[in-house]
C-alpha cells in the first residue's frame, strides 16, 4: 500500500489521497524547487522529454496548491 | 488464540504477531498464509482488526504475505485503511493545535500512548491506529492547562471533584466537543493506588522527540513509554485492545528498552503486580514465546494487598469513590492523606449532582464497593479478544 499517501493541510480540511504524478511531486516538493526542476527531476527518472512530464507536473501542481498542500511563489 | 480455532482468528492472532520476528504459526499447524479466507470470514477478520485497532498491522501482514487475501479482500483491507489512516491524521492534526495551544502559554507536554508509539516504536506509524489525543502535563502546571483547554470553549466530561483535587490526586481529565477528537489531559498514567505511586519527577525527567509535520513533539522516554504501554493493558480498562497490547512486546523487542531500568522503576513505585499482570496479559494474548520479560511476570509473585489494589481497577462495579479510597494509603504525607480524603467525602456541589443523592449516598455505595474487595485468585488473563 505504498502507491499512495493521506495528506491533511496544515490549516485544516479534508484529507487527500495522493497517488501516481501527484504522489512523486508530494515527495519532490519536500524543500522549495522550481517548477522547472521538478519537470527535469521526473522526466530524468523515467527518460523521456519534459515536455512529456511538464503537463502532468503542472496538473498536479495545481491540484496539490488547490488543496493547500504547497504553497506557490514566484522566484526572485 | 491456539490450534483448532476458527481461521478468523488464527489469522488474527498471526496479524497481531506480524512484524514481531516471531514464527506466524507458534500455536498452530498451518501458517496464517496457507488460510483462505471467504469473504465473509474476512469481513469479520476485518471488525476484529477494527474493533482492536490494528487494521494497519492486518495491511502490513497481507503486504508481507503472511496473511492471504483476495484481490476483492485486498480493495476492502485498502478503503477501510484509508479511512481509519485519514481518522488518525485528524486526531494527529488536533494534537499540534493542543501542543501549540500550551506553548503559547509555557505548559510542558508530553505526548502519550498512541501518536508516541506509533512514531517512535513502530516500523511504520500506520501500524499503529488511535483515536484520541492524550497528553501528560506536569502536576504543578494542571489547572493552568485544564483552564487553557476549557479556554477554547471545550468541556470536561466531568467537574472536579474538589478544588485543587486534580492537581494533586487526579489521573486526568478528559475533554470533549461536538465534531471534535476527545482529549486526555494527564497528571500520571492511572488513578488509584498505582497511579499515586508514580514517580512523575522521573516520568518527566528526560523525553524522546518525533516530528509531526515538521513540529517536534517530546514524548516519555522509551523505558517510561514501556511502563505506560503496561500500566495502561493492566489496569486501563476492560476489555484491553490488541493494539494496546501489542504495543507491549513492539516496545520490548525494538531493542532500546532496559528492562533493568525498567523493573528498578516499578520496584520504586511499587508497581510490580502491574508490570506483571500487563506482561502475562500481552503474552498470553498474542501467543508470543516466553523471555526474560514474561518469565519474569509469570513468576512475579503478586502480594494479597496488590490482589486487592488489583481488583479495585478490575471489577466493573467498582464505584470511583470506592477506587479513590484503596487509594488512600498511597497518598504521601498525612496532610495529602487528609487533603485526599476531604475531597472525596465531601466532593463539590458540582461534582455531586447528578451522581449521588448526597454524601451520604456516596460513602455507602463507597463502602458497599470496598467489602467486594476480598483478597481474589491471582491474575485473571481473560479479558481481550483472539490474541
Amino acid at each position: 500500500m505504498d502507491d499512495e499517501v493521506l495528506v491533511l493541510p496544515a490549516g485544516g480540511g479534508e484529507v487527500v489521497r495522493l497517488g501516481g504524478t501527484a504522489l512523486e511531486l508530494w515527495s519532490a516538493v519536500a524543500s522549495p524547487k522550481l517548477v522547472a526542476e521538478i519537470v527535469g527531476e521526473l522526466a530524468s527518472r523515467y527518460g523521456v522529454a519534459g515536455a512529456q512530464v511538464s503537463t502532468d507536473v503542472h496538473a498536479a501542481i495545481e491540484t496539490l496548491a488547490a488543496a493547500g498542500l504547497i504553497e506557490l511563489a514566484v522566484a526572485s | 488464540m491456539r490450534s483448532g480455532e476458527p481461521p478468523v482468528l488464527r489469522v488474527l492472532g498471526a496479524v497481531c504477531r506480524a512484524g514481531l520476528g516471531v514464527p506466524p504459526s507458534i500455536d498452530g499447524d498451518v501458517d496464517a498464509a496457507d488460510l483462505r479466507l471467504d469473504d465473509d470470514a474476512w469481513l469479520e477478520l476485518m471488525h476484529r482488526c477494527a474493533s482492536n485497532r490494528i487494521t494497519g498491522l492486518l495491511g502490513a501482514a497481507v503486504e508481507t504475505g503472511l496473511v492471504a487475501a483476495s484481490e476483492a479482500q485486498y480493495d476492502v483491507l485498502r478503503e477501510r485503511l484509508r479511512d481509519d489512516l485519514a481518522g488518525v491524521l485528524v486526531i494527529e492534526q488536533h494534537l499540534l493545535r493542543v501542543l501549540d495551544l500550551f506553548r503559547t502559554v509555557g505548559i510542558d507536554v508530553r505526548a502519550l500512548k498512541g501518536p508516541a508509539v506509533a512514531h517512535l516504536d513502530y516500523p511504520d506509524p500506520s501500524m499503529r491506529l488511535f483515536s484520541d489525543v492524550d497528553i501528560l502535563v506536569r502536576p504543578e502546571q494542571f489547572d493552568e492547562a485544564v483552564r487553557t483547554i476549557v479556554g477554547t470553549g471545550v468541556d470536561r466530561r466531568f467537574p472536579e471533584l474538589r478544588k485543587g483535587f486534580d492537581r494533586r490526586f487526579t489521573k486526568g481529565v478528559e475533554f470533549y466537543a461536538d465534531g471534535e477528537p476527545e482529549i486526555d489531559l494527564h497528571r500520571t498514567f492511572v488513578m488509584g493506588p498505582y497511579g499515586l505511586r508514580i514517580d512523575l519527577d522521573e516520568v518527566w525527567r528526560t523525553s524522546e522527540t518525533f516530528h509531526l509535520a515538521d513540529v517536534e513533539v517530546h514524548a516519555l522516554d522509551v523505558d517510561v513509554r514501556f511502563l505506560h504501554a503496561c500500566y495502561h493493558v493492566a489496569l486501563g480498562g476492560v476489555p484491553v485492545r490488541l493494539a494496546q497490547l501489542r504495543d507491549i512486546p513492539e516496545l520490548l523487542f525494538g531493542g532500546r528498552v532496559d528492562l533493568a531500568r525498567c523493573f528498578d522503576l516499578v520496584r520504586s513505585w511499587r508497581g510490580e503486580a502491574v508490570l506483571a499482570r500487563a506482561g502475562v496479559l500481552a503474552w498470553d494474548h498474542l501467543g508470543l514465546a516466553e523471555g526474560e520479560f514474561s518469565t519474569w511476570a509469570r513468576r512475579c509473585q503478586i502480594s494479597a494487598n496488590d490482589r486487592r489494589a488489583l481488583q479495585s481497577y478490575l471489577d466493573p462495579e467498582m464505584g470511583y469513590a470506592a477506587r479513590c479510597l484503596t487509594a488512600v494509603g498511597s497518598v504521601p504525607g498525612v496532610r495529602g492523606k487528609i487533603a485526599f480524603g476531604v475531597g472525596l467525602a465531601f466532593p463539590s456541589a458540582e461534582f455531586g449532582s447528578g451522581r449521588h443523592a448526597g454524601h451520604g449516598s456516596r460513602w455507602r455505595r463507597a463502602l458497599q464497593d470496598l467489602r467486594r474487595l476480598t483478597v481474589p485468585p491471582v491474575t485473571d488473563t481473560k479479558r481481550s479478544e483472539g490474541g
